[in-house]
């Protein structure tokens, strides 16, 4: 293992998200900025060749791991900066300006008076400022450093200056005890998404620059405009025979390669069971008119409706949950659920956000070609903000949630941690109408058989009830019924009390509408412990 | 506590150290609790954020960017140059004339793009175009590897940054990046809110307008009327004074008293200087057309460089921080700089007066003269006579306009 310390030197780091709109600040800086780093220390240094060496090894590794603390962001502003591509006019115009009376100041300005600093015009720019709680970041490789390699990394290292902006003034050096990492390179859904660098893009850099070619076209241009006669003519032939095309370009490196990164999952101490369903929520943050989780099924209906639109045909069967002849399919599919602020003092039930349930064991490459493009702009790489709207008046947008400091209702471990005891937070669907004196006790009975569909075992007891345990959740009465879909009957609903003899990992959702958002249950811990 | 010597420098400057680091804190001039007034963006926004301190997040505001203090360091070691104190290269663009009512200069300390800025590029070294001349010629081919030129003509550039982006490479003319980064933020930072009114002492009200601008101001007249038959006329009406001819238009009449969010009370301002040593050592000083450069040449100009940013610094610490009106601060502790080496350990510390930089410069800059190092005094440029012609016919404009109650 090794890996590439970074102390920014000021406390903060100022590098734009958001390429030239700058409006963001990029945390933590993506392997491909410090690659860049690195490779223009060793442009601008004289490209030891053990230097360049360590460099193409590098690009042949996995992407690192980093190392990077949470960090705030400063307020961003808009500066305005002095111009420097002011001329002044030709001297004709200027003496017929600088003659009449009808000379105005901004006339003047635009004849040149503009290259006084007092009159220069000044453009907006944006320089975004995060401010990490701990002003160090690692890159770590889990790969060996070859001793060959390590004396050209160590002085590589030392000659990187700033990272990002110019004023970003860093120290970097190379370390074989890095902290374990916070952030892991994953294939499939992930929630942070950041450039990464690959084999040949040290040469990339170097061609997309194409410095020496286009100095060479600029002093040989110099020397045209002040030669003359035959010396004018011998110098643009030879322009034109080294540049057949014209004059070359310069150009600012595209983004490389992007790759998902996630917060490592730790296996846990003890084997817990789960359902068919993986943990790994995929969580949308929703945005726009406030909406209350009785309008679920309706949101859920909107999201399913824009995955669809969105994805390519053949839609696959563990997005659609429908085989390719139409049939409804027989394993488990992506399933929808809501995020509401609830289980605390004055939840209020809002839906703060939405999430991606996959089941467990689907092909990471598969959802990744599936969902990357719906929930990433590809060439940004920033999270979308996709727009849902049911046709009537439920219309909001929701996008990945990507902070290192989401709200708790936006958590993983809020919705799947490990529990004995669950309750909904939405009503479970009841599969049929229970009749008589043991009705309660026969669809309680239901219920025990649902989980057990979704993989769970068979819990101990289940109660039913009109009110959720969840502080902050509505009555069942107040979410819409679902209905049969061979007879249009209302199916019954209730909220549940799950409790296993053991403790079970979620996300647990159960009964007919579990697909669609109902039937939704949360850890049990409220009052503190498990209630278990 | 150990002086910062030049033995110490040229030991970090030769070694492994990142950086030199000066943290000091402030408190306002009016005195601990004052409010002061951090500067405004675009939309009357500050710049606020939160900072980790003692474990807690801590809201904070911007008291003077990075770009602000560098002009603050750079202007501290004009006054110093201008006061004898320092010998350093300058290069100065002189408005001046029988003709020219306000006589000024532009220094490449205080041009906005420094030496490679439009005024410099577009005046005259002995007749010549600048950019065209000998020296101006150094820009053209100047990088990392051959900072020689730019070494003797504008050092400063070296440490605060350049970039030739309107030369004859463009955007990839001489590009250095700055060596020395400085910011203020004011911590614990509270919003509070701030006041305007004006009470007329002639108690000219709203009602006794609207007043309109005066067709002919004489000596024994203001440049504006209340009588119409005296305004001057647009479009066959008469012509209000400023947008619909108020009182106020004139800076007559009151003001309504208001209240609006502004300024902060701060627990302490705090302001982070940082001298890159590694961004000094990639620069290379070649002599004598060499291609390649001579170590120990080299570690002399990074000394210099290292000891001029020290310099900056140090004056512009000394002058105090007036950065603004109603945002004056006084340091309450000594400038303190931490040699920033290996990762984990301890940094050493060290002191430094601005006398003593004064004195280590001029030590290091005799070193630099003896090692054949280039290092001009004040080069003298002339604006072109179109620019002349220009600022004088913009100054003629000027007073006209003042002589008329310009608008």
């Amino acid at each position: 293992m090794f890996a590439l310390g970074i102390r920014y030197l000021m406390g903060w780091a100022m590098a734009a998200a958001d390429g030239a709109r700058k409006e963001g600040a990029e945390w933590p800086p993506h392997p491909d900025r410090v690659f860049m780093a690195l490779a223009a220390a060793w442009f601008e240094t004289g490209e030891d060749p053990q230097e360049g060496e360590v460099l193409q090894w590098l690009e042949l590794l996995q992407p690192p791991g980093i190392w990077a603390s949470p960090k705030e962001d400063r307020v961003p502003t808009t500066s305005y900066v002095p111009v420097n591509d002011t001329s002044v006019a030709t001297s004709k115009t200027v003496s017929i300006l600088c003659s009449t009376t009808e000379a105005s100041l901004g006339k003047l300005k635009e004849a040149g008076l503009a290259l006084l600093p007092e009159f220069r015009s000044r453009q907006p720019r944006g320089f975004p400022v995060a401010i990490p709680h701990h002003p160090v970041v690692y890159l770590v490789w889990p790969d060996d450093l070859p001793v060959a390699h390590r004396q050209a990394l160590e002085t590589l290292s030392r000659k990187v200056t700033s990272i990002g902006h110019s004023a970003s003034l860093v120290q970097m050096w190379l370390t074989d005890e890095p902290p374990r990492p916070n952030l892991v390179p994953k294939n499939g859904i992930s929630q942070h998404r950041l450039r990464v660098f690959g084999p040949g893009r040290l040469n990339y850099l170097r061609e997309r620059c194409n410095r020496v070619a286009v100095i060479c076209y600029l002093e040989l241009e110099e020397q045209i405009k002040r030669a003359k006669g035959r010396d004018k003519k011998a110098l643009q032939n030879l322009q034109n025979e080294r540049f057949p095309g014209g004059s070359p370009v310069s150009l600012r490196p595209e983004p490389g390669l992007w790759q998902g990164y996630n917060v490592p999952v730790s296996a846990p101490a003890v084997s817990v069971q789960g359902s068919l369903f993986d943990p790994r929520l995929v969580i949308l943050k929703i945005a726009g008119r406030r909406l209350s989780l009785p309008v679920t099924l309706k949101l859920t209906e909107a999201l399913r409706g824009a995955l669809f639109a969105a994805c390519p045909d053949p839609i696959p069967e563990w997005l659609s949950g429908h085989t390719a002849d139409g049939a409804p399919s027989k394993n488990p599919h992506l399933g929808l659920i809501p995020l509401p602020f609830a289980g605390a003092d004055h939840a209020d039930g809002r839906l703060m956000g939405i999430a991606l349930v996959l089941p467990k064991n689907l092909d990471p490459a598969e959802v990744d070609r599936i969902l990357t493009p719906w929930l990433w702009n590809v060439e940004t790489g920033e999270a979308r903000r996709n727009r849902l709207f049911d046709g009537q008046w439920l219309e909001c947008t929701v996008e990945l949630e990507t902070s290192e400091t989401p709200p708790t209702n936006l958590k993983l471990e809020t919705w799947t941690a490990s529990s004995r005891r669950w309750a909904t937070v939405t009503p479970v669907v009841l599969d049929r109408h229970f009749d008589g004196a043991k009705k309660w006790e026969l669809a309680a009975e239901s219920v025990k058989v649902g989980c057990e569909r979704i993989g769970l075992p068979r819990p101990g007891d289940v109660l039913l009830h009109p009110v959720s345990m969840i502080q902050g959740v509505p009555r069942a009465n107040e979410f819409p019924r679902l209905t049969r879909k061979k007879d249009g009957g209302r199916m019954h609903h209730a909220h549940a009390i799950i409790t296993f003899d053991e403790v079970v990992q979620g996300p647990i959702m159960v009964g007919a509408g579990r697909f669609r958002g109902y039937g939704f249950c949360r850890p049990l811990t409220q009052g503190g412990g498990d209630h278990g | 506590m150990e002086k910062l010597t030049l033995e110490v420098l040229k030991q970090a400057v030769s070694g492994t150290a990142a950086a030199f680091r000066c943290v000091t804190e402030y408190q306002p001039a009016g005195g601990v609790g004052d409010k002061v007034f951090p500067p405004t963006y675009e939309g009357g926004k500050y710049a606020v954020e939160k900072r980790m301190i003692g474990g807690q997040p801590v809201p904070c505001v911007l008291l003077d960017s990075v770009q602000s203090q560098a002009n603050r360091m750079e202007l501290a070691l004009l006054e110093a140059k201008k006061a004898g104190f320092i010998y350093l290269p300058l290069v100065t663009v002189r408005f001046e004339g029988e003709n020219l009512g306000k006589a000024f200069v532009v220094t490449s300390l205080d041009a906005p793009h420094r030496i490679a800025d439009a005024i410099l590029r577009d005046s005259l070294l002995d007749g010549v175009m600048f950019r065209r001349s000998e020296l101006g010629r150094v820009l053209d081919n100047a990088d990392t590897r051959n900072a020689t030129g730019l070494f003797g003509l504008n050092p400063t550039a070296l440490v605060f940054g350049i970039w030739d982006s309107t030369g004859p490479r463009g955007g990839l003319g001489a590009k250095f990046q700055r060596a020395l980064v400085s910011e203020m933020v004011g911590v614990n930072a509270e919003m509070g809110c701030k006041t305007a009114s004006r009470i007329d002492p002639a108690q000219i009200m709203l009602g006794s307008g609207p007043i309109f601008k005066r067709n002919r101001q004489g000596d024994n007249t203001p440049h504006w009327t209340l009588d119409q038959s005296q305004a001057a006329q647009e479009k066959n009406q008469p012509k209000k004074l400023g947008k619909d001819g108020k009182p106020s238009e004139a800076n007559h009449g009151n003001v309504t008293p208001g209240i609006v969010d502004g300024g902060f009370t701060i627990s302490y301002a705090q302001q982070t200087t940082v001298l890159s040593l590694a961004a000094l050592r990639r620069l290379r000083f070649p002599l004598n057309g060499s291609a390649d450069s001579d170590r120990t040449v080299d570690q002399i100009a990074h000394v210099t460089l290292a000891a001029l940013g020290l310099t900056a610094a140090t004056l512009a610490r000394e002058e105090g921080a007036d950065l603004r009106s109603r945002c004056q601060l006084f340091p309450t502790q000594k400038f303190v700089w931490e040699l920033l080496d290996t990762p984990g350990e301890a940094p050493r510390q060290f002191e430094l007066s601005g006398g003593d930089a004064v004195a280590l410069l001029k030590q290091v800059v005799s070193e630099a003269k003896n090692a054949k190092l280039p290092w001009y005094d004040e080069i003298n440029l002339l604006p072109t006579p179109d620019l002349m012609q220009l600022v004088t016919r913009s100054q003629e404009l000027a007073m006209n306009q003042a002589v008329e109650g310009g608008e």
